[in-house]
C-alpha cells in the first residue's frame, strides 16, 4: 500500500536531510506508528505520502503509484485516498460539525444525496450522532478531533495518516482515539500515525518505525516505545 | 460540479469581502464606461463619416436673379455660361464627377431646410443654381479648384462643407482618444485592484482551501469561487457602465448637441449604439476579470 525505498529529503532551509535513506513498507490493512522525538521527520514522511514534498532521492509509492513523477493534475486523486488528521484538528469554525464533514465530500463533487447518507452514518461511526449541527468551539478536544477523523474517512479512504492525533489530548481522551483508530483500521484501512505517546505504542502493540535524525533506527512488529534505549 | 455549493462559496466571499468588493464594482463600472464611451465615440465617427461621405463635395454656385453682394454676380447667368462651365469641369482632371441642380431644386430643398411659415418667404430664383462637383481628392484639391472656378463668369462662389465637418470630427476624435486613455488608467487601477482582492481573499480563506487541497479537491474547484467572485463583480460593473453611458448620453450629449442632432447635423446615437457599446465594455470587463483573476491565482497566490 506504502512503500519508500532509499528515500531522501532535504529542505531548501535545512542543513542536514529531514530524512536520510528511509526505506519501508506498509502493507493494506496495516496499523504503524511512526516514533522518535521532535524533528526526527515523522512529518515529512506523511508530507511526502501526501506529496505535499518530493523526495530528492528514491522513490515514494502509495497504492502501487509513484508520486515521485505524479503530474500536479493527478494529486487530487491521490489525495482522495488519503485521509489525514492532525494535532490541530484543523476544523473550520465558521461551520458545523455536519457540515465540516460534508464539506470534504462537497468539494470532490459529491451528490448532495450521497453526502446526505454517508455524513450522518460515518458522525456516527466516530460516536458525535447527536452533535451534528454543533460548532466547533462548542465541543470538546476529543470531539473536535473526531470531527476531524469523521472528515478525514467519509470518503472512505484506502490509507489514513494520522500525525500526532493525540497531541493535544489528555490521556483518557487520547484512549477513545485510538479506539476509534483501531476501529477505522478494522475495516481495512491502512493508518499510519505518527506520535511520541509512549503510553500509546505501549498500550496498543503495533508494528513501530522509529527515526532518528531522519534515518530509521528500528522497525518491529508488535513494538513498544522505550525498546533500545 | 455543484453549482448551488460552488455559488453559495461566491456570495459567501463577497459578502466578506464587501467593501472591497464595492470598490472594485465602481473602478470596473468607471473603466468600463470609459470604454464604452471610446466606443460611442467610434460609432459616432464612423456613422458621420457615412452620413457626410457624399456630402463633402464642392458646390459651385451660380448667379442667382436676385442681386447679391457678390461682386462675381452682376447679372444672372446665361445658359450658354453653364453649358461652359459644365463643360470645363468635364474636362478638369481634379473633378471626379458633377451634377447639376437647377434653380428649381434649390428652391425646393430651401423650403424643406426652412421648414414652417420663413419657407413662405423664399421664391423660386431666390437661390441660385449650382454644380455639386465631387473632387478626385477634396483635400488635397480643393483649393486650387476653388481658385480656379472663383474667377469664371457665371459663378458666383465656391463653396465646401469640409471645414465644419472636420472640426465636429475632430472633437469627436479628440473625445474618443480621451476615453481610450482614461479606460486604459482605470482598467489598469481595476486590474490591480483585482489582483488585489483576490490575494486578499484567498489569505483569508487559507484554511478553507488548504482543507480543500488535502481531501482532494481539484484545483478549478477551489480557483473557481474566487474567479467567479472577480467575474461577477466586474459584471456588475459593466451593467453599471451601461447605465453610466445612458446617462452619459442622454443627460449630456443630447443636451449640448441637442439643436445639430434635431437638424440631423450630428447623426444621432441610437438606443442600440449604446447599448452595443456598453455590452462590449461587459464582455471586456468579464473576460478582463476572468484572465486576471485566473493569472493571479496561477502565478501570485497558489492555493
Ligand atoms: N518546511 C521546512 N523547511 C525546512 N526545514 C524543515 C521544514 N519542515 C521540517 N523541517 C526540518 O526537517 C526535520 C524533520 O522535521 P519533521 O518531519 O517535521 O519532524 P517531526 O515531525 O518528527 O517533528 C527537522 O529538522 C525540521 O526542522
Ligand atoms: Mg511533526
Amino acid at each position: 500500500m506504502i512503500r519508500l525505498q532509499n528515500v531522501t529529503k532535504v529542505y531548501p532551509a535545512g542543513a542536514r536531510p529531514a530524512l536520510d535513506d528511509v526505506t519501508f513498507a506498509v502493507e493494506k490493512g496495516e496499523f504503524v506508528f511512526l516514533i522518535g522525538q521532535s524533528g526526527s521527520g515523522k512529518t515529512t514522511v506523511l508530507r511526502l505520502l501526501l506529496r505535499e514534498e518530493v523526495s530528492d532521492v528514491g522513490l515514494v509509492a502509495v497504492n502501487g503509484r509513484s508520486l515521485n513523477k505524479m503530474p500536479r493534475r493527478k494529486v487530487p486523486e491521490l489525495r482522495r485516498k488519503i485521509g489525514c488528521v492532525f494535532q490541530d484538528f484543523r476544523l473550520l469554525p465558521k461551520k458545523t460539525v455536519y457540515e465540516n464533514v460534508a464539506f470534504a465530500l462537497e468539494v470532490i463533487n459529491k451528490s448532495p444525496k450521497a453526502i446526505k447518507r454517508t455524513v450522518p452514518e460515518v458522525l456516527d461511526l466516530v460516536g458525535l450522532n447527536g452533535k451534528a449541527q454543533r460548532m466547533p468551539n462548542e465541543l470538546s478536544g476529543g470531539e473536535q478531533q473526531r470531527v476531524a477523523i469523521a472528515r478525514a474517512f467519509v470518503n472512505r479512504p484506502l490509507v489514513l495518516l494520522a500525525d500526532e492525533p493525540t497531541g493535544n489530548l489528555d490521556p483518557d481522551t487520547s484512549q477513545g482515539i485510538m479506539s476509534l483508530l483501531e476501529r477505522i483500521n478494522r475495516t481495512g484501512t491502512t493508518v499510519v500515525m505518527a506520535t511520541h505517546d509512549n503510553n500509546i505504542v505501549d498500550a496498543m502493540r503495533r508494528r513501530v518505525i522509529e527515526l532518528e535524525f531522519g534515518k530509521i533506527i528500528r522497525d518491529q512488529s508488535r513494538g513498544v516505545y522505550g525498546v533500545g534505549r | 460540479m455543484r453549482a448551488n455549493f460552488v455559488v453559495s462559496g461566491v456570495f459567501a466571499g463577497i459578502r466578506r469581502n464587501a467593501t472591497m468588493t464595492i470598490a472594485l464594482v465602481l473602478s470596473t463600472a468607471i473603466a468600463l464606461g470609459f470604454v464604452g464611451a471610446a466606443i460611442l465615440a467610434n460609432t459616432e465617427i464612423t456613422k458621420f463619416r457615412q452620413k457626410y461621405e457624399d456630402k463633402i463635395n464642392v458646390s459651385v454656385y451660380l448667379c442667382a436673379q436676385l442681386h447679391t453682394a457678390d461682386p462675381n454676380c452682376t447679372e444672372k447667368t446665361t445658359p450658354e455660361q453653364t453649358a461652359a462651365i459644365k463643360q470645363m469641369l468635364d474636362s478638369d482632371p481634379l473633378v471626379q464627377s458633377e451634377r447639376y441642380v437647377s434653380e428649381q431644386e434649390a428652391f425646393q430643398r430651401g423650403k424643406e431646410q426652412l421648414a414652417g411659415s420663413t419657407g413662405n418667404f423664399l421664391h423660386l430664383g431666390d437661390l441660385p443654381a449650382s454644380f455639386t462637383v465631387k473632387l478626385k481628392d477634396l483635400q488635397k484639391d480643393y483649393a486650387a479648384f476653388a481658385a480656379k472656378y472663383a474667377k469664371v463668369t457665371g459663378i458666383g462662389r465656391v463653396n465646401n462643407q469640409i471645414d465644419t465637418i472636420n472640426t465636429l470630427l475632430n472633437i469627436i476624435d479628440s473625445a474618443r482618444w480621451f476615453s481610450i486613455i482614461i479606460a486604459i488608467v482605470v482598467l489598469v487601477a481595476s486590474v490591480l485592484l483585482i489582483a488585489n482582492t483576490i490575494q486578499v481573499a484567498a489569505s483569508q480563506r487559507k484554511n478553507e482551501t488548504s482543507i480543500m487541497r488535502l481531501v482532494g479537491a481539484s484545483r478549478w474547484m477551489t480557483e473557481l469561487p474566487f474567479m467567479l467572485e472577480a467575474v461577477i463583480a466586474a459584471a456588475i460593473g459593466g451593467l453599471v457602465a451601461i447605465g453610466l453611458i445612458w446617462a452619459g448620453k442622454h443627460y449630456v450629449l443630447d443636451n449640448i448637441f441637442e439643436g445639430p442632432t434635431r437638424h440631423g447635423v450630428i447623426p444621432n446615437l441610437s438606443i442600440n449604439d449604446v447599448l452595443v457599446a456598453g455590452g462590449s465594455g461587459l464582455i471586456v470587463g468579464i473576460v478582463l476579470s476572468g484572465i486576471t483573476a485566473f493569472l493571479t491565482l496561477r502565478f501570485y497566490v497558489r492555493l
